[in-house]
This record gives structure tokens, sequence and C-alpha cells, in this order.
């Protein structure tokens, strides 16, 4: 979370990405206090039940973390379980640039 | 010298030099590719001549072993140096309840494995031998082993608090010979999360928190000294083996502490690292540090406070832990771990642990003269370091399938045969007949690789089925296997499609409309606190 809080949240414009961490319904007092600890800038939401409806990355099955990238016609580009500073990047950048 | 797998294999008595390794030569290691996507794959055919080196670039080159290195019983490659046979054979598996976090007692009677439902603690009769003795708490992150004694083994664990866990936690407890636990204390101030102990000192992470210390010797409860403060988000953490230095992962940084006098313990140093730390361990003048996605990075310590970075391993997958003993680095990468060189940072083994679950999960690891110790979500996987250790070995590149349970539609997985022995796979089945597969044996050649496809025909109701084969491969998770096929109400979102009405929750104008998120890129990172 806190990279992704300085390698996209702060490293693009609010125009031009959303960031939004979902987590699965832990009591918000704990989910505060833990952003807090970790000094998370983005929204933080509870999720309404569609982590199912993500497929799983191959080989891969256990749901947290995933980092999920939708491009500007809400199409899903990228699923993945582990964060790729340098891979995230150069896909929001190409969106971008589209 | 290029050796192909079986011109390796052909080539007995040859022996290669292992490689020096080059400050100028940092470029990256890589291991197995582990999907169809991946370059050593080019040709998708059946049958296709598999060479091992391309899938194991490190195989080249890699150091010789003397005869008495190999291993001590089956079958082995007779009057040369070891090559590659099947150098990682699973033996046994403990108890375990989700966890992510593994460690062994300084003496080697215990493993104990911090998981969502508490912690597990196996006792090893011998070093291959775990059986159940005894649990603790409903829920832990962390534990470290401290002293022992006739009356038992000192057991700290940790964690910092979730949905199940209101207030975060350090604990002490005793685990006794008769396989009682008993709670001696427990400390409630902070985000308790890596622990660290030796010689009757403990060191707690504790996210912004910093790092705590305290006085933890014998059954007394852990007296604080001091915080050493200026950590954003101190995770976990190692100690250098003369115990002076204790090496603090703090998301993207390594920090220094000097613990020489842990009274008076101080930052004195820190790098940047490439991604967030996962886990580091340090051994001798190294420190690694697991990065994820990122894989391995490898830290000279020549100048204890200011870490130099050597080498960076990248691996396929994803580096959870790290744990260096001797000349080995053993690594946690999710659906698999792996064995390093740690003179030469060559890749010398990977293997697959078959979960209890329905997939693999592999997120701590302790290593102990040659002997692994594997959290892996549902279970303890014990497997032996056996270099030159000649057997069939099964690598499946796919071990789960995800099916729209009122569609048809067919999955894909590659049978890999990476020994030097002929790979018998036998009793291949489904466990209901709208599954059905494209073989009920496979015969594959050393090196060589077999597709294996399945095929759903519904109707079927929803839930959890499986593919079951038995194979010679002496891994008891190969011998007799399974691969999870998972039918679904509904179809997952993946690649390439849209976000439906559902996702109108997202929508920042709070009218619901996920056509409002239209026009800008959307990160949406899952978490949880556990």
């Amino acid at each position: 979370m806190p990279d992704i809080d300085s390698n996209i949240f702060s490293h693009y414009s609010p125009d031009d990405v959303m960031v939004v961490a979902l987590h699965p319904g832990d009591p918000p007092n704990l989910v505060a206090d833990f952003l807090e600890q970790t000094g998370i800038g983005f929204p933080v939401v509870q999720d309404q039940g569609t982590r199912s409806l993500f497929n799983y990355p191959q080989g891969v099955g256990y749901p947290y973390p995933r980092d999920v990238i939708i491009d500007q016609n809400g199409i899903v580009r990228s699923i993945k379980n582990s964060f790729d500073v340098i891979e995230a990047q150069a896909l929001i950048d190409e969106l971008l640039a589209e | 010298m290029r050796l192909t797998w079986v011109s390796a294999f052909l080539l007995l008595g040859a022996c290669v030099a292992a490689p020096a390794m080059d400050d100028d030569d940092a470029t990256s290691e890589s291991t197995p590719p582990l999907d169809d996507d991946d370059a050593a794959d080019d040709d998708d055919s059946t049958g296709v001549p598999f060479d091992p080196v391309a899938y194991h670039p490190a195989l080249e080159g890699l150091p010789c072993a003397a005869q008495q290195e190999c291993a001590d019983d089956g079958p082995h490659i007779e009057g040369t140096c070891c090559t590659y046979g099947d150098n990682l054979v699973a033996t046994a598996t403990g108890q375990a309840a989700e966890a992510v976090d593994v460690d062994v007692s300084p003496d080697g009677q215990y493993v104990a494995l911090c998981g969502g439902f508490g912690v597990r603690v196996n006792r090893l009769d011998g070093p291959g031998e775990p059986t159940a003795h005894a649990s603790a708490t409903s829920r832990c992150q962390r534990a470290a082993w401290g002293e022992s004694s006739e009356a038992g083994h000192v057991l700290y664990l940790a964690h910092h608090g979730d949905s199940w866990v209101d207030t975060p936690f350090l604990q002490t407890w005793r685990i006794q010979p008769d396989g009682q636990a008993v709670q001696l204390d427990s400390i409630g101030e902070a985000l308790f999360e890596g622990l660290t102990w030796r010689d009757g000192f403990l060191y707690a992470a504790t996210h912004a928190g910093g790092l705590h210390i305290y006085a933890a010797a014998g059954e007394a409860a852990p007296s604080f000294i001091k915080t050493v403060d200026g950590f954003d988000n101190a995770f976990k953490s190692a100690l250098s083996d003369d115990g002076d230095r204790l090496y603090v992962i703090d998301d993207e940084l390594l920090r220094v502490v000097d613990v020489s006098i842990p009274a008076e313990a101080e930052l004195v140093g820190v790098v940047e690292l490439r991604s967030r730390g996962r886990d580091v361990h340090v051994r001798a003048d190294r420190a690694y540090v697991a990065l994820g996605g990122q894989g391995v990075d490898v830290f000279d310590l020549a100048s204890p406070d200011t870490p130099v970075r050597l080498q960076t391993i990248a691996l396929d997958g994803s580096a959870q832990a790290v744990h260096a003993d001797g000349d080995l680095l053993a690594v946690a990468a999710w659906r698999y771990v792996a064995l390093y060189d740690t003179r030469t940072l060559s890749l010398v083994a990977t293997e697959e642990v078959r979960g209890a679950g329905e997939f693999e999960q592999d997120f701590g690891v302790d290593l102990r003269n040659g002997w692994l110790y594997v959290a892996e979500w549902e279970r303890l996987h014990v497997l032996r370091w056996r270099p030159g250790y000649v057997a069939p070995d099964l690598w499946l590149t796919n071990e789960i399938f995800d099916l729209p349970v009122g569609e048809g539609g067919a999955r894909l997985t590659r049978v890999v045969n990476r020994g030097p022995l002929p790979l018998q796979v036998r009793d291949i089945a489904t466990s209901i007949p709208a599954l059905s597969v494209s073989a009920t044996s496979l015969d594959v050649e050393p090196g060589e690789q077999v597709d294996l496809e399945l095929t759903y025909n519904p109707p079927a109701d929803p839930g959890p089925e499986q593919i079951t084969f038995t194979s010679n491969d002496v891994d008891p998770g190969q011998s007799v296997g399974a691969v999870t096929v998972r039918l679904a109400d509904s179809a997952r979102v993946d690649v390439g499609e849209p976000l439906g009405p559902e996702w109108g929750f997202l929508d920042p104008t709070g009218a619901g409309d996920v056509e409002n998120l239209r026009g800008k890129v959307v990160f949406l990172a899952y978490f949880a606190l556990f």
C-alpha cells in the first residue's frame, strides 16, 4: 500500500488516475488506524462483494493483495497479485498516452 | 559453455567450474518461467524438446559438488559433480493454520508457524520429522523463539490487530514438552509486527511506532528498554551474525540500527530498496531482502552501516520471505520455493509443494542445515536439499483452474519433467463426469513437456472439483497430486473485459453510476489487514 501511495497516487495527477483501496470489511476504526500508521493518502472503501468477480492471476488464488488497472473506457487492463512499480507505471503511462 | 539438458546429463564426469561472482556482472538470475507467456516456451505444441538450461538459466555453470555432498540415499549421478536432478525433495508435512510466518527454535526441536488461526507448533523428532505438538492464541502474524529450559521453550508472538484481534499484542508463551502452551505475558501497546530475538533481547517492529527493544531473558515478561524512532513503517528485521547491527525493513528502505548496546540503540544507516521489503535475513557479510515481484536484493555488509547493493535476483513469482544458511539462500516465492547458492547467487533448485487448500501459497521459510521449513498456508512443508539426487521431477504450469459453471470451456496445463529420468503420470482422473482430460496417463521424457487439456461440459454444481493423478516423482505432493478446478456461479471479470454496473459504488460523484469512472485510469488496490 505505501508503495502504491508513493508510486501511483502521488506520482500521477488525480485528473488522470483515480486510486482506490478496497478492503473486505475490516472495522473502520482499525482500517483508519492502520492507514494512519502506514501513511496512505488515497481513498479507502469497503468492497461491495465484487472482489470475487475478478479473475485470479494464473496460478495464484489468494485474493489479497490484488491490484487491478482499468483504462479510461472501463476495460480491465491488468490484474496482479504482486505490485510491480515499473510494470504498473509503464501500463498507466501507455494508457495515458493513448 | 552452454550445456543442453541432455548433453549435461550425458557428460558424466565433466565438471563445470563455479563462476565467480563478478561485481560488474550484476545481471539478474531468473527462476523458471511459470506460465504460458514465458519466452522459454515459445513452442506450445505437445512434446517439444525442452531445454532446461533455458528454463533454468542458472543451471549453466553450476558449481561442482563433491560426491559426499550429493544424495546419501536414492539414485544419484556417480563419479561426477552433481548436476540438476531433483535437488529439492519434499519429505514431510506438519500442522499450520493460514500460516504466514515460520521460525525454527535455536536448538532445532520445534517449528512454530503463525497464522490466521493462531500459532501451530510442530515438534521435530528429526530434522525432517515434524509432529503436531501444540497450538496457542487465536491469531498471530509473527513468531520468534526465545530461551529454552527443562520447563519448556519460550515463544514470542505478535499481531498488529485486525477484524478479529481488537488489540494488537506481543505475547509470551511457554511451549512445554508435554504439548501444553501456557501464556506468560501479553503487551498491547503498539502495532506489533516483525520479531527478532537473540541473547536475551527482543526487537519488535511496530510500523510507525518504530523499533521497540525489550530485555527478554528466560520466562520473564519482556521488559521495555527503549524505542528507536525515525521509522515510517517498521516491518521486519534481522540481526547480523555478531548481533551488533539490526537491519530493519521500513517500506522501501532498509535501515541499520546499532544494537551493540541495546539501551543505547540508534539508527546508524539506511539504504533504499527497489520496492517495499517483505522480509530480510542476514548471514555472514550479506543481507538478503525479499521484494515481492521485484525479486531479492543482495547487499554487501563489509561496512555494516552502509549496505551496498551487490546483486539483484529476479524471479518469476513474488518473493515473500528469505532465509540464508551456510552456502544456501531459500526464497519463498508464493507458488514455489527456490534455493540459491550464496557464493554465486545461482539458482540451484526450485520445487512446488502442493497445498492442502486449493492452491499453493508460500509465505515463510526457514533453512537449517539443508532442511527447508516452508509456511504454506494450511501446512508446514519440510524439504531437503539433496544436490545431485536423480529422479523424475514433475512441474505443473497451472495448479488451479476457474471455469464459469454455466458455460463450457477448456483449460490447459503443461506437465514438465525437469528430472533426468522418465516421468510417468498415471491415473489422471476428474472428480465429476462433466470434467474430462485429454489423457489418463502420460509419459514425459527427461527435459520434455506435454500438454494436458481439461474440458468442461455443463451442467455441474458450483464448487471446487479436482483433477487427480499419481506419478513416479518422489515428492509427496507430486506422487499423489491434485489440481483444483473451481466452478463458479458467474464468470469472473478478466483482463480485456469491461466493468459492469455493480461497480457503481466506486463512482466518486456518489451517484452510483459506473459510467462516471470513464475518462480516468482507475487503479484498484485490494488489501486486508490480516
